[in-house]
This record gives structure tokens, sequence and C-alpha cells, in this order.
């Protein structure tokens, strides 16, 4: 399993082995926490992976919320200290929570988890998982993939008669 | 553009620009009202009292799987509003593909003009620039009087002759002709 993600134009590629010491590193901290969910998303609001049970979530728009929120953050954090350095953003509702943090910066750690979880034992957790984590997108290789072996000319044919069923043209 | 090979989903981000009150939020909400509820996720809003968004609007469309993998479109507006250009910041970074939405109004062509230079200058930021990044553009509001003609709206902003259409997003005129559009040019640069 390969993870693509051209952020900024350029090509990511997460090895099978770092996507599941990634994954095996959500599931410890989802599971250790009871959390509900777990999510590691790049700063662009793509969910790279998550573990948890959803259930009526959408990952991928709660994801997507999250990250503008994170960024939205630390821009409040520019304009009063001049520089970006809110790393840890909490929610607080009224059943539960959200946790976000910041990880080597162009990518987001993001939590929901009950009231019945102590922040500080969430914060402690993370700021390990988060340590972990960096082990292993420090050694990140950034390289171009070929894209053509998953779009093709018969992909976009196929897409097109998708798009026009979905349409209704 | 995210690939996920685990899952065989190739995800896309298709973002909308343009002045403010120009119609982009109107395009995703007739997207949105139109569509197969099983083909796209909810449509999440930011918006002020005064109903103007204010951070960006969300949406996901998914199509069924071509070959075992399934094409996902995220589809963002961004707020128009002068004042919030931390939000277009935002909202650009990653994006694979821009629809331009402009407003026909020839009292609003400046604040197309603006928009347009705004946009070229939030992709300086990221490196990138209209000739590099593929857009189209969407002249909305074609019903309204008052409207500057065709060949008027693109001598002074398509300037660089990408894929035009006319527009009336209120009622769905052009809507799904510029997604389909973006959608394809998105995926020919690939």
């Amino acid at each position: 399993m390969v993870v693509e993600n051209r952020l900024n134009g350029n090509g990511m590629v997460l090895s099978e082995t770092t996507y599941r010491r990634i994954s095996r590193i959500l599931y410890e901290l989802n599971t250790r926490l009871r959390a509900t969910l777990t999510i590691f998303a790049d700063m662009n609001g793509y969910p790279i992976d998550y573990s948890g049970d959803p259930k009526n979530i959408n990952v991928n728009a709660l994801t997507a919320v999250a990250a503008g929120s994170f960024s939205a953050s630390n821009e409040m954090s520019r304009m009063i200290s001049g520089e970006q350095n809110f790393d840890h953003v909490l929610h607080e509702g009224s059943r539960r929570n959200v946790y976000m943090c910041n990880v080597s910066n162009d990518y987001i750690m993001i939590l929901v988890f009950g009231k019945a979880v102590p922040i500080g034992f969430v914060r402690l957790l993370t700021h390990t998982a988060v340590g972990k984590l960096n082990q292993y997108l420090d050694s990140l290789k950034m390289q171009s993939r070929h894209i053509s072996q998953f779009i093709d000319a018969d992909f976009r044919s196929k897409l097109n008669r998708e798009l026009d069923q979905a349409f209704g043209f | 553009m995210f690939i996920d090979w685990k899952n065989r989903e190739i995800v896309f981000k298709i973002v909308y620009y343009g002045p403010g009150l120009g119609g982009k939020t109107t395009n995703l909400e007739y997207i949105h009202s139109k569509l197969n509820p099983s083909l796209c996720s909810e449509l999440i809003s930011f918006k002020t009292k005064e109903d103007r968004t204010l951070y960006f609007d969300f949406m996901q469309m998914g199509l069924p799987a071509i070959d075992g993998k399934k094409p996902r479109f995220h589809l963002y507006t961004i707020p128009g509003q002068v004042q919030y250009g931390y939000g277009r910041k935002l909202v650009i970074s990653g994006a694979d593909a821009i629809v331009f939405v402009a407003d026909s109004q020839k009292a609003r062509m400046d604040e197309n003009l603006a928009s347009l230079a705004d946009l070229q200058e939030k992709l300086s930021i990221y490196k990138k620039s209209l000739q590099k990044v593929p857009w189209i553009m969407q002249y909305n509001k074609r019903d309204l009087p008052h409207c500057a003609t065709i060949p008027s709206l693109q001598s002074k902003l398509n300037f660089m002759n990408v894929p035009y259409f006319e527009a009336v997003a209120m009622n769905g005129q052009g809507v799904f002709e510029t997604l389909k559009k973006v959608i394809q040019i998105t995926l020919s640069q690939k």
C-alpha cells in the first residue's frame, strides 16, 4: 500500500512499511485513550489514515473542517505573536471534545474523544505518538510517481460516462 | 491530489474562486441539491449572519468505482469578501483545479479583475500560477440586466483563453457543465 500526496506540487510517497507503522501508532493511541476517532491527515485536509469507528462522522468532511480550524488558529497566533506556534488546539463540547495537534508542520493529528477522558492524558499520549510519527516521517523520501498507472485514457473515458450519468446529461 | 492505494481512492481538490456575491456558494448548493444523495456528503458552510461565506463551503462528491478505482472530488468555495484573504490562502492550498466564477454584470468588472489578481497572488504563495494550475472560467448571472457581453468578458478576464461557460447558478444553468469540464481538465493534466 502506498499513499501519494502531491502537496504543493511535490510528490510524496509513504511506503508500505511506513504506512503500517503509522496505522499501528494511530491504533495504539486510539485504543489507549478509548477515543472515538483518531485521524492523521495533511494540512490540506486530506485524511491519510484513521483509527476508530467513525459511526455517523464523515471523516473526509471532519478532516477538511479540522484542518481549516487548525490553520485559522495558527493565523491567530501569527497575529498576536508574529509566529505560527499554536501547536495544540482543543475544542470542548458537551459530550465530546476534539483535540488537534501539529505534526511536522505538514500534518495534523485529530482526536475525537469523550468527556470522561482527561485532557492531560490525551496530550501526554498524543505527544508520545507524535514523537513516534516524526521519527518515521523524517525518513520519507520525496519523489515523483507516475500517475498514469491510475489515470489512463480508458479511466478518463469511463469517468466521463459516470459524470454524465451522475449529472443527468 | 491524494491517492489512497489501499482503498483504491483518488481524491481531487477543486476550488471555486471569484469575487464576493458572484455565485460560488450557489454553484455548490445547486450541485448538492441535484446530485443523488448517495454520491455526495453534506454541504458544510461557514456563514456570517448575513448569509455570506465566512470561511469556506465544502462538500465531497464521489462516483462509483471505475475499474476498482473510486474517484472522489472535494469541492470548496472561498470567501469572496476582500477582508477574508486568509481564508482564501488556506483553501487554495493544494488545489488541483480552479473554477473562477465571474459576475457578468458590467458594474462588477473591477471586482472580477481584483479577484483574479488576488488568485494569482495567493497561488504565488505556493509557487504556483495561473499558467501552471488547471482552471476554467464561469460567467455567472447571465440572466441579469446590464451584463457585459461575452466578447467583452473574454477580452478583459480570460487572458489565457481557458475554457469558459455561461451560467445562471440560481437555476442550475451551466453549473454541471462547468463541473464536468473542470474535472476533465484536472485529469487531463495528470
